[in-house]
């Protein structure tokens, strides 16, 4: 009887759980056409004579979260502002699904957006904000201040409601601000640097929000951020971005594993990659590298975490064993710093234990690990290892969530 | 700590100096107000009159149609000042956040015409007002000082200072510029907008020349203008003139005093002075 009761209570459970995310997504998804975005050659000059971005074409997957990476400067906001419609290209065309949207203004294109200082009606309370939208969409009172408390309750800040944006934290802010750009039920949701206002441990914490809310209403996401362990941490794919052109757009983990280019190479990972002129070590490269990549190879880049004690027991799978000068070794907590001088250069290797080192200005053996390890030619470009798989477009993960 | 006390005692000194500075001009007034006709230009001069001539006032308000020139001026006063306020936003909007052909040429063009100073356009101007025959009218009295640079470039700077992502975030919810003009600049620039309110309501009452010039017949006749009948070839009666100073200046006496805080706001933020 008990048994029975119990189980009668688990597929109540399970049965809720079931009915409230098919909420969840009636509710947020109601009224908005979820839809991806395209780039067809698009460019951008503010003052129609130098590109900050120049001749671009990407398509962002529908219902997922994708982050725009770059350092500052390199023209990330000024995308984000060619999707919301607030800037118009100097040339090429924007799609949202099958519509030409180029001409279309911010307003008519539908998108929410949430900006680096939130930009909250300072002289409103969190309702109103929330509200805003609706009441310039002319959603009935009634109706959007039903929705307003919906949002709310989602981004859960359903107990400051009338409260001023200047009486919340910055994280609540945050979150009233990432729900009024739900409130016109968006196509789109963009979010330019929107957790560089806070502190290190609330960036985490909003950061998994972030993705908590993108989650459950499904809206395609763009993120705009600076910080690539952020942009590893949120997102379904990564654009990498830089001086206008994009250099990457993948998923995060094939952006480290594979990076096209040195400059992704060094832009994805802490600590930075290590990098040594290819003439100083080639020799030692010779018995790995085809002929092409010996003589083509300008520039090798090693992972820290690739570089490995020569006599690992747990990796056999070590690819070439080396040798250099041990320089310095520093424990911060539960990680080691070792400086190696290798190839004239000084390089970090963080997969070293204690009681693998040796002392410091003596010669100390290492191994390097087949992952992680790169070889890039003259103009940046890696030639070595070869790219596995075709790289033709970035790789949906999979619909788990979605199911 | 001795140091202190003495550039706190040195502050306090010059402070009450300023503030005697200021005043004295008004209690002469009050005092002068209250003396009979050959008190006022006894010598020595006295601060308390012998005996307090309350009846001064009402002599002086029955001297002249004061009632006439109290609703004139009420009228100007209110016209001007919201008038003034309406072309000011709009133009503060249109330098802070418009995007025009020559909107730079013309800034610098406004900014120049506050190097010209106002007794060089009384002419000019009665010359343009008495062609459209609007002299002797209300509109003479008010359409001149519709616009003021002064309060545009004050406004301008409180426009600027509100943050650009609040313009864009407006546009992206549904806002026209109209709108955001109205529902989000204004309310958040409610202080800097008041002061110069104040100070045009305060310029405009006090305001003497201009009136004298373009009126002829009290029938449009403000209060400053009002304060001349007594006056005359044979001499001023300065307890008449006086008492009715008072009451002329009373009302923005009040407003000053109930808004003083808006003022001082205003004028520290912009950085300059009226
Ligand atoms: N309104 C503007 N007018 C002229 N140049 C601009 C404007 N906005 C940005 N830029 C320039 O465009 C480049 C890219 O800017 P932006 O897209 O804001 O970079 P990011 O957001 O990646 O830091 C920068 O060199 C910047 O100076
Ligand atoms: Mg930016």
């Amino acid at each position: 009887m008990s048994k029975r009761r119990q189980y009668n209570n688990l597929s109540a459970q399970i049965f809720l759980v079931h009915a409230f995310q098919y909420l969840l997504t009636i509710q947020f998804t109601k009224g908005c056409f979820i839809v991806d975005v395209k780039f067809q050659n698009v460019s951008l000059a503010y003052d129609n004579v130098n590109n900050i971005l120049n001749n671009i074409s990407f398509t962002i997957p529908e219902g997922q979260l994708t982050c725009l990476l770059g350092p500052s400067g390199c023209g990330k906001s000024t995308t984000l502002n060619l999707i919301s419609g607030l800037l118009s290209p100097t040339g090429g065309q924007i799609f949202f699904g099958d519509q030409n949207v180029t001409k279309k203004d911010a307003l008519a294109r539908k998108v929410g957006m949430v900006f680096q200082n939130y930009a909250l009606y300072p002289h409103m309370t969190v309702l109103d904000n929330i509200c805003f939208p609706m009441k310039m969409a002319k959603v009935k009172k009634a109706d959007r201040l039903k929705r307003g408390r919906e949002l709310a309750a989602l981004v859960h800040v359903e107990t400051e409601l009338s409260k001023k944006p200047n009486e919340l934290s910055g994280g609540q802010q945050q979150r009233v601000a990432i729900a009024r750009a739900l409130a016109k039920s968006p196509s789109i949701l963009l979010l330019d640097e929107p957790l560089s206002n806070l502190d290190a441990r609330l960036r985490v914490e909003m950061r998994e929000e972030i993705r908590r809310i993108q989650k459950e209403t499904g809206v395609t996401t763009v993120f705009v951020t600076h910080d690539q362990e952020e942009a590893i941490h949120i997102a379904d794919q990564i654009m990498v971005l830089n001086e206008g052109k994009i250099q990457q757009f993948t998923t995060p983990n094939r952006l480290y594993d594979q990076p096209d280019n040195l400059f992704v190479a060094k832009f994805i990972g802490s600590p930075i990659i290590n990098t040594i002129p290819f003439a100083n070590v080639r020799d030692d490269f010779k018995a790995v590298v085809p002929t092409r990549v010996f003589s083509d190879g300008v520039t090798v880049a090693i992972r820290a975490e690739s570089i490995v004690p020569a006599t690992d027991p747990h990796d056999h799978l070590t690819l070439l064993p080396l040798s250099g000068t041990q320089v310095q070794s520093n424990r911060f907590g539960r990680e080691t710093s070792l400086s190696l001088n290798y190839g004239g250069h000084t390089i970090i290797a963080d997969g070293f234990r204690e009681q693998d080192l040796g002392r410091n200005g003596k010669p100390l053996q290492f191994a390097l690990r087949p992952q992680g390890v790169f070889v890039f030619n003259q103009s940046g470009e890696r030639v070595w290892p070869e790219t596995i798989a075709t790289n033709v477009s970035p790789i949906k993960p999979t619909e788990v969530i979605h199911a | 700590m001795t140091k202190k006390r003495i550039s706190q005692a040195l502050l306090i000194i010059i402070l009450t100096l300023g503030a005697i500075t200021m005043l004295v001009p008004f209690i002469w007034m009050l005092s002068t107000a209250l003396k009979t006709a050959p008190e006022t230009v006894k010598v020595p001069p006295t601060w308390i009159p012998k005996h307090m001539q309350w009846q001064n006032f009402v002599t002086a308000w029955h001297a002249a149609p004061f009632l006439t020139y109290f609703i004139n001026s009420l009228i100007v006063t209110t016209v001007t000042t919201i008038g003034q306020l309406f072309t000011t936003i709009l133009a503060a909007f249109a330098f802070s956040r418009l995007n025009f052909y020559g909107k730079n040429f013309l800034f610098a063009l406004f900014l120049s015409t506050m190097m010209v100073p106002g007794e060089m356009l009384i002419i000019p101007n009665f010359v343009t007002l008495s062609k459209f025959s609007l002299i002797n009218t209300y509109g003479a009295l008010i359409i001149p000082w519709l616009a003021s640079f002064f309060a545009v470039f004050t406004l301008r700077q409180t426009f600027n200072a509100i943050p650009n992502e609040l313009y864009y975030a407006a546009k992206l919810d549904g806002s026209s510029d109209w709108h955001f003009l109205w529902t989000m600049m204004v309310p958040l620039s409610k202080s800097a907008i008041t002061a110069i309110g104040i100070l045009e309501v305060i310029g405009s009452w006090n305001s003497f020349m201009w009136p004298l010039i373009v009126t002829n017949t009290a029938k449009v006749r403000t209060l400053p203008v009002g304060l001349n009948a007594f006056t005359s070839d044979a001499g001023t009666q300065f307890q008449l003139l006086m008492a009715a100073s008072t009451f002329v200046i009373l009302p923005m006496i009040i407003v000053y005093l109930c808004l003083q805080k808006y003022i001082i706001a205003g004028i520290s933020k912009s950085g300059l002075k009226g």
